[in-house]
């Protein structure tokens, strides 16, 4: 099974026609609906697992779509960095499953079939974002879960999700421009777009056409990633978003922007010169970002807001470890990167359980809460720990390890910036447990709700178990993405 | 001078640099929300006219051999590009119109200051940190 | 006002350091026009020599986007798919019945019904000789798609929209995406690969027309669908 050489293009093809039979086959059927999305989603991570098993056994794997060598035609290639599909289609998948009873109330019934759809078309298009090798198809991969996000940003029934998702559009859409603006830059040098034959045909001696590539697609990708300063459309974005969508946005396309970071890293490889002063950037930027956001999370009333903000703050530190270009910051980064996106799940998940059992967002509301829904709450407590990066749960190994690559590269002001950050996420944290578990209910509806129903708890405790196993497996994450990181900086040690 | 020559022969894609910035301050600054999605394809239309500038030849020929043509062809990678580019952009531009008009049903205007002030009435839809309740 | 006003000069300021580096960066690029420059020398000149027998089709960007770099052309196919996706998921705020747009003069609405066939005429002109002449799949379509927009402004959305069913119009945008997916398994055989179109000339034709004219069809029906959303009343 593993040997048929053809499920790497079926990755992103399957949810993507998946994605697209749902309104035609399921059209005023939400539990059809929802039972074949799950379906089509649970089959995308298999094909993802037997692609992963692949590549632990042989190494990588690419092909070659329509048989035409990588000159003619597209590449697809599935490397350390394309086996995030896993975790990405294993959130999906439940995400999905929670969905079932979260989008009876959040979503109006008639539009049920189209929000599975966009979220099945979501997860094919960041597939086939991390696994090809051609330039312009990352921009087209890129617009496939982008304008699926949007969409799925304003389905929600709040009257300013449409505003929101309307900010996420505009920026949206001109970091992607400024992506294709690059691409085109890349094409006129070189007059290839895979990216392996770019990287070699690019000549870095002169700097200036080169540089103008590198700043358009690392400041499109920056944009996408939710790097400060021009992260400002994430928190109503993914505050208004309904609480699966939440999951998706933070955990996996705003991921996507560090992929493409890494992917724009492959292809400047080798220009010392031109790399440096942007990965110096990255690294005060995410700096920046991560105090910025903890602290804005700090402040917040709103939940939903508060978990946005913290989204912020981790990718500051994956964008610091990620621009210390040390082996051990990239590598922490790496892992930090699905680390968190299991974490962040599962915290909005909790939190769309709580909206979905009370109606109530607000953190003061959520008092008392730990008694009717036990539940619920330990997969809160348990995701708002592993959040703190407290050692041995998911969030400790990834930021463990950046902070040793900025100790390496001698950047001890940077381990204060981590220490710091983690301890105001470890306010916050400390701030809704204390609210859930420790006072008297506030709120009538709060006194009076039942646990989630199970297939909202079930994602629950599957990421709970996540977050005490992906830290145990620190170690072993860490060897896995190992052999991707000299290709990234062509030689920086 | 020779700067004058160097960008006399690049004139195409000073344009287009200029249409890029144009659309972008329209994009950025405009206080009305249609206004910003114009801004937007106008960006759009420059980069489009950039990638296919990339592959045009002086006296060229369009990517087409038909019989008795001749002649330096045009690349045709950059014309597949922008067709796949416009279609991109058609999408983008149809979902933030509707979503506009879902703003105007809801919010009551299209203008950003008018939304604004409309938000800090009491009673009016408020953003989500201001009030602690989610709709059902 | 103080605010907006600081906002403008900033993003001027912005705006005006960008075009210092765009500018001498854009500069430094290959003069375009050029028959000597990295983008004709490199991969395009492979695709001038021997694009047209590898791929069946003297139009050379057809031969691209439907067998070189077919994937690229499945997501702009999907991509424009979830464009109507979204539309349906978010629209809200169509206009109730009973507001109507002001009627076109009798002029426009004469001209507009004598040239509907010919116009549709030439759409599936377009599409079908994609491979010999400017044209193909999506550019057809859209001329489609604009002929149903302009007979929505004249007979009204709910006239045109009335003529298939909701499920027809479905599978009708669907038609793109499900046709280039089935053909995509068909390059299994075809050529050994997903997405190929293999050497056969028969097939090889067969397959691009089908394709064709489901992007066609698809795409035309897609952008009158959002048409619909917009400025039709509202049908959920």
């Amino acid at each position: 099974m593993t040997e048929w050489p053809h499920w790497l293009p079926i990755l992103a093809v399957l949810p993507l026609v998946g994605g697209a039979l749902t309104p035609l086959l399921f059209h005023r059927r939400p539990v059809a609906a929802w039972f074949w999305a799950v379906s089509v989603a649970a089959a995308t991570t298999l094909v993802a697992m037997t692609l992963l098993l692949k590549l632990i056994a042989s190494g990588g794997l690419s092909y070659a779509v329509g048989g035409w060598l990588p000159q003619y035609g597209i590449e697809l290639r599935f490397d350390e960095i394309g086996a995030f599909a896993l975790p990405a289609s294993l959130l999906v998948l439940l995400s999905l499953s929670f969905s079932r009873h979260y989008v009876a109330r959040a979503v109006d019934s008639g539009r049920i079939s189209f929000y599975y759809a966009l979220i099945l078309i979501n997860l094919g298009g960041l597939n086939g974002f991390l696994i090809t090798g051609d330039l312009f198809n990352l921009f087209v991969f890129m617009e496939i879960f982008s304008v699926s996000a949007y969409a799925l940003v304003a389905t929600a029934r709040e009257p300013v999700a449409a505003l929101a998702a309307l900010k996420y559009l505009f920026l949206g859409a001109l970091s992607s421009l400024l992506v294709l603006f690059s691409v085109g830059v890349v094409f006129a040098m070189t007059g290839t777009l895979n990216i392996e034959d770019a990287a070699a045909d690019l000549d870095l001696s002169t700097p200036m056409p080169a540089a103008l590539a590198l700043a358009g697609l690392a400041t499109g990708f920056a944009v996408k990633a939710a790097l400060f300063p021009v992260h400002f459309w994430l928190p109503d974005a993914h505050a208004a978003a309904p609480a699966p969508v939440s999951a998706i946005l933070s955990a996996l396309v705003v991921k996507a922007g560090v992929v493409g970071l890494l992917r724009t890293l492959e292809l400047f490889a080798g220009g010392e010169g031109l790399l440096q002063p942007m990965l110096n950037s990255i690294v005060w930027l995410g700096a920046l970002g991560a105090l910025g956001g903890a602290l804005m999370a700090l402040v917040q009333r709103d939940i939903k807001l508060m978990l946005a903000y913290s989204t912020v703050a981790n990718i500051g530190y994956i964008l610091i470890g990620l621009g210390l270009s040390t082996a051990s910051a990239t590598t922490g980064a790496m892992i930090h990167v699905v680390n968190h996106a299991v974490i962040k799940v599962l915290l909005f998940l909790a939190a769309g359980a709580f909206i979905h059992r009370t109606g109530l967002r607000c953190i003061d509301d959520l008092r008392g809460l730990a008694r009717r829904m036990p539940f619920t709450a330990f997969a809160m407590g348990v995701g708002l720990v592993s959040l703190s990066g407290v050692p041995p749960m998911a969030g400790f190994v990834g930021k463990w390890q950046i902070a040793v690559g900025a100790l390496q590269a001698g950047r001890p002001i940077l381990v204060a910036v981590l220490v710091i950050a983690g301890l105001l996420v470890l306010a916050f944290s400390v701030r809704v447990t204390n609210a859930m578990y420790f006072r008297p209910p506030s709120r009538i509806s709060a006194a009076a709700a039942t646990e989630a129903p199970v297939s909202m708890l079930f994602p629950l405790l599957v990421l709970t178990a996540g977050c005490f196993g992906l830290g145990m497996a620190g170690q072993v994450m860490l060897r896995f993405v190992a052999p991707a990181v000299p290709g990234l900086y062509g030689g920086i040690p | 001078m020779n700067l004058a020559a160097e960008a006399f022969s690049h004139v195409d894609y000073l344009v287009t640099v200029a249409l890029f910035l144009i659309g972008a301050w329209i994009l950025l600054t405009s206080g009305n929300l249609v206004k910003k999605v114009i801004g937007l394809n106008i960006m759009e239309t420059s980069v489009f006219a950039f990638i296919v500038t990339t592959g045009m030849i002086d006296d060229g020929a369009p990517p087409l051999l038909a019989a008795g043509v001749e002649g330096p062809f045009a690349s045709p990678l950059p014309h597949a590009l922008v067709l796949t580019g416009i279609v991109v952009a058609v999408s983008v531009t149809s979902l933030a119109l509707v979503l506009i008009l879902r703003v105007k049903a809801e919010l009551g205007s299209v203008e950003l200051d008018e939304i604004a002030s409309a938000g800090e009435q009491p009673g009016a839809a408020a953003p989500p940190d201001s009030r602690g309740h989610a709709n059902d | 006002m103080n605010n907006r006003k600081s906002a403008r000069v900033l993003t001027m300021a912005l705006m005006a350091a960008l075009a210092v580096p765009l500018t001498y960066g854009v500069l430094q690029l290959p003069t375009p026009g050029q028959a000597d420059a990295p983008a004709h020398s490199n991969v395009s000149a492979k695709y001038i020599e021997a694009g047209a027998e590898l791929a069946g089709s003297e139009n050379l960007v057809t031969g691209v986007l439907l067998n070189f770099r077919a994937l690229d052309t499945f997501g702009e196919v999907l991509v424009i798919f979830t464009a109507w996706l979204a539309v349906a998921a978010v629209a809200g705020g169509a206009r109730e019945a009973g507001q109507d747009s002001i009627p076109p003069s009798p002029i426009v609405d004469y001209v507009i019904r004598l040239l509907g066939p010919f116009i549709a005429i030439f759409a599936v002109f377009v599409i079908v000789n994609g491979h010999v002449l400017p044209g193909g799949g999506f550019q057809g379509g859209v001329v489609l798609g604009a002929m149903l927009i302009m007979l929505s402004l004249v007979l009204g959305t709910g006239v045109v929209e009335g003529v298939f069913s909701d499920r027809v119009w479905i599978w009708l945008r669907a038609a793109g995406v499900l046709v280039f997916a089935m053909v995509a398994l068909l390059g299994l055989p075809a050529a050994g690969f997903l997405f190929g179109l293999g050497q056969a000339p028969a097939l090889r034709q067969a397959l691009m027309m089908a394709l064709e004219l489901a992007i066609g069809v698809g795409g035309g029906a897609v952008l009158a669908g959002l048409y619909f959303s917009i400025a039709g009343t509202h049908r959920s």
